[in-house]
């Protein structure tokens, strides 16, 4: 009923002036509470009465005809007021396709409140203006594209759709809504009409909308007024595991003007800021370096009064460090399990050569005296000590050099930083031909004592001499070495990124692990959505529309944050764009101002109304017989 | 002159009554009476008063033949003396429904004017006749003369109540049928009648009657004191008519008043009947003792 009333009046709040009907009733039931007086003669009244009367500009209303045409006079205007609609099916109209831009930028509110609530008017003077046989579809696209509404001439549903669009915090791309529109307008494509309202802030397509189809740019917003941070990223310094740097690309509109400032937050404390002035660039880019934080959200803010808010921030919580999982393989009794057992943030574990498996889960194994077949393919690093690698080609493992003489050190290289190899004295070394990418850490007159490389992505530092046929075990440097060897193996080291930076419209990966049967992920909105998990099988959860906090709680308690940030230059150059490119096809935007009829009758009834109580105002006011 | 106020009236008071002894109703007009009384009649008659002499004619009683000119003139003169009247006095007063009204009532005043008319017709011996009329009754005080009848007169004054309908036609017509006589009609009433006055005035011209018309008003009625949303029921017919006495109908009310009273003014004066407005809130004494002697009225 309700949709039928909506549907068939295009203004149903029309119908409150139907409340003026009692009313007219009413005044015509109404009668004065006179007073009774008694006088002499009623003769000289009666003249006077006649004689005002006969003056009097206002005839008094007698005849009920009147009040009925009054009655009908005003329902009319109602019914006209309510704007009533003919519902033929057999008129067929056109078919509208409207395609609703609610990506990040139409959230800038240089157009009253923003430029999604004003392309939705318009989007509703469409639907009221609908005609006889018309039929609308709505498609809202952002990142991800949807059918709000199908094709439907009902304009209670398609207003009701309408109101439930939203802005979705994220980039745009047209091309999931291309394919939609084609399936619709099928081969009806004389009667179909597509309505773009956006801000032109698209993807440029290859694909065009379904040609010979007649298509509107409704541009939306006025100016381009904003700044925004456009990339940011966190990453460990390689020059330093005790260094962060924080990366940062600000764009902005050409309109803006001036200076601006950036501000580096952990956990809501200032941490660094910096300023900087606009002159002809059009992007900006600065690199925050400051010390490690152990955890917790770093942001970083742009201090400035734009159009829109949503890309004013990036932030990303910092990766906790997990204990390094360290291997070691080594028969019975050896120097290194005391040491790395003592090596901080490490998870030791020791295998005799027989028991080890290639599906080790370690992060950096350590073979002493003792090399698998083939390097297993999980750890990130290996420490071989006294025993050739396997599978690695260019390597030559010769035979026994007695007593080399250490001759120098790669100061530099982190696994040897700090270190002091004069009082090391090797018994029996093999001789080494590392391969070209290796870089030699100790070398001695005979041959390298102790190499590192890089090899398929793995991390390998070599020495050439078992522990037992030398005194290092007992010198300063071996620890320090050994512990160097495994951080840098661990990759620990300089290529780390400490803070994984996530963005919206982008489909969270989730990695249960075991014991994990389920997640249930809370968005920025405190929406909690429950995925059942099957560990080591990912899950993909893709409504990240908005950016914040989405909070990761799965069933075994462990507790994950992740921050989802706009980081899309596109969408925070925010200036409309007057044409739209489609492969080789243009599509410029309407007039913006499009001239349309001011209704007015809606005021000449209400003054006529008005006039109505005037009128019976003043016959109160006269006498009348 | 025989004492005339042994009793207390409720109408005038003995000091007024006193003052009017001194006065008497003047008719301009030389009225015929019956019998003689102390007015002075236009015809020549026998009294002390010389009026004239004319020749003498066959069969003029020689009487009055003034025989010293006879001797001086040798031609007989007939001695003509003024002959002295009653006068005729009707006093014709209104006792419908509409007379009750104001402060002061206006038939109170009435009664009150009516009384000493009626006073100073019988302390001179004028032919005295009181009719009480409305449109359902007419009463009447039969011709009563002199002095020892004040009582009866101001008995039957004080005996009148208002009651019925104004019908100053029907009323007038019958006065006239019953009283031929010619005199002095005094016409006490507010004029408050749908029907009209003049039918009723022509009726006493009729008999060449010396009228009188006493408009009695009410200052209620002329400047009424009250407004807002009224229903105004006729106090006599019971009609109604709703108004709303804002400033402006007041002043179209006003204004007809004036006018209606304006009309009967002229009406009167172009016949020849005296014509007075007396409102309710001014002194029944003044009237008598200023203003009617200073019209002439009373002397």
């Amino acid at each position: 009923m309700i949709q039928w009333f909506t549907s068939t009046f295009l203004s149903p709040w029309g119908a409150l002036l139907g409340l003026t009907l009692p009313a007219v009733i009413l005044l015509y039931l109404l009668k004065l509470k006179r007073t009774r007086r008694e006088v002499p003669s009623i003769l000289l009244w009666r003249q006077s009465l006649e004689d005002l009367t006969a003056n009097s500009p206002f005839q008094k209303l007698r005849s009920s005809p009147l009040l009925l045409l009054q009655l009908l006079l005003l329902a009319l205007l109602t019914l006209a007021m309510m704007r009533p609609t003919l519902n033929l099916e057999s008129v067929r109209g056109l078919d509208y396709y409207v395609l609703v831009d609610c990506s990040a930028s139409m959230a800038s509110t240089d157009v009253k409140p923003n430029r999604l609530a004003n392309a939705k008017e318009q989007i509703r003077e469409q639907i009221r203006d609908l005609g006889q046989g018309d039929r609308m579809m709505i498609v809202s696209f952002s990142s991800h594209s949807e059918v709000v509404v199908p094709l439907t001439d009902d304009r209670g549903e398609l207003l009701s759709g309408l109101e439930r669009l939203g802005i979705q915090e994220t980039g745009t791309n047209l091309t999931e809504a291309i394919p939609i529109l084609k399936a619709s307008v099928g081969e009806e494509t004389d009667v179909a009409r597509i309505l773009l309202y956006s801000d032109g802030r698209i993807r440029e397509s290859e694909d065009l909308f379904p040609p010979s189809v007649e298509t509107v740019y409704h541009q939306v917003g006025e100016r381009g007024q904003n700044v925004g941070i456009s990339r940011f990223s966190v990453t460990a310094s390689p020059a330093s595991d005790e260094e962060t740097q924080v990366f940062v690309e600000v764009v902005r509109d050409g309109e803006t003007q001036g200076a601006g400032s950036l501000s580096l937050e952990w956990d809501g404390n200032l941490v660094d800021a910096h300023r900087f002035e606009w002159k002809e660039q059009q992007t900006y880019s600065h690199v925050f370096r400051t010390h490690s934080f152990p955890g917790g959200l770093l942001t970083v803010s742009i201090d400035t009064a734009d159009d829109l808010t949503v890309d004013d921030r990036a932030s990303a919580y910092l990766k906790t460090v997990d204990p390094l999982r360290v291997q070691l393989v080594c028969h019975g009794d050896s120097p290194l399990i005391d040491l790395l057992r003592l090596v901080p943030e490490t998870r030791l574990e020791v295998t005799a050569p027989e028991a080890f498996s290639a599906t080790t889960t370690a992060e950096v194994v350590v073979f002493d005296a003792w090399s698998p077949e083939a390097l297993p393919p999980g750890p990130k690093g290996f420490l071989f000590l006294g025993t050739p690698p396997p599978g690695i080609e260019g390597l030559g493992w010769g035979e026994e050099v007695e007593y080399p003489i250490v001759l120098d050190w790669k100061r530099t290289h982190p696994v040897v930083r700090g270190a002091d190899y004069r009082n090391l004295q090797v018994a029996r070394a093999f001789r080494l031909q590392p391969p070209d990418m290796a870089d030699v850490l100790i070398e001695s007159r005979e041959t390298p004592l102790l190499f590192s490389l890089e090899y398929n992505t793995k991390r390998l530092v070599v020495g050439g001499f078992p522990l037992l046929q030398s005194n290092w075990a007992r010198l300063y440097s071996f620890p320090i070495t050994i512990t160097n060897a495994i951080r840098w193996l661990g990759a620990r080291g300089s290529r780390m990124e400490v803070a994984p930076v996530f963005q919206t419209g982008a489909p969270l990966e989730i990695v249960p692990e075991k014991g994990q049967e389920s997640v249930v992920v809370r968005d920025p909105e405190e929406n909690e959505t429950r995925i059942e998990v099957t560990p080591g099988q990912r899950v993909y959860y893709s409504s990240t529309q908005r950016t914040g906090k989405y909070e990761l709680g799965y069933s075994d308690g462990v507790q994950e944050s992740v921050w989802l940030n706009l980081l899309d230059g596109e969408e925070s150059l925010t200036a409309p764009k007057d044409s739209l490119a489609f492969g080789k096809e243009e599509i410029h935007a309407t007039e913006k101002a499009r001239p349309r009829n001011q209704e007015v009758w809606t005021w000449i009834a209400l003054v006529a109304f008005i006039v109505l109580m005037a009128e019976w105002w003043l016959y109160t006011k006269q006498a009348w017989m | 002159m025989p004492e005339a106020t042994p009793r207390q009236s409720t109408l005038l008071d003995p000091e007024f009554l006193r003052k009017l002894d001194r006065l008497a109703i003047v008719s301009r007009k030389i009225v015929t009476g019956k019998i003689r009384g102390e007015r002075r009649s236009r015809k020549k008659g026998i009294s002390v008063d010389f009026a004239d002499y004319r020749d003498y004619a066959r069969g003029d009683d020689i009487r009055f033949v003034d025989w010293n000119i006879f001797g001086r003139l040798d031609r007989l003169f007939l001695k003509l003396f003024q002959e002295e009247e009653d006068l005729s006095v009707y006093l014709l007063v209104d006792i419908s429904k509409s007379m009750g009204f104001g402060e002061t009532s206006k038939f109170d005043c009435a009664r009150k004017l009516a009384a000493a008319l009626g006073y100073l017709a019988l302390v001179n011996y004028d032919r005295l006749s009181v009719t009480s009329f409305c449109a359902e009754e007419s009463a009447r005080l039969a011709p009563i003369r002199t002095r020892n009848q004040v009582w009866r007169l101001f008995g039957y004054i004080e005996g009148l109540k208002c009651t019925g309908r104004t019908d100053l036609p029907q009323s007038c017509r019958e006065f006239v049928i019953r009283c031929p006589r010619r005199g002095i009609v005094v016409l006490l009433s507010d004029f408050m009648d749908p029907t009209g006055y003049e039918e009723a005035l022509t009726a006493l011209l009729s008999r060449r009657h010396e009228i009188f018309a006493v408009h009695v008003l009410s200052p209620e009625e002329t400047e009424p004191d009250f407004g807002g949303h009224l229903k105004l029921i006729d106090s006599e017919t019971g009609e109604e008519v709703e108004v709303t006495l804002s400033r402006q109908f007041r002043e179209v009310y006003q204004k007809k008043t004036a006018a209606y009273i304006g009309s009967l003014r002229d009406y009167c004066s172009s016949r020849g009947i005296y014509y007075l407005s007396h409102r309710t809130d001014f002194d029944v004494e003044r009237l008598v003792l200023d203003y009617f002697r200073r019209v002439g009225f009373v002397r």
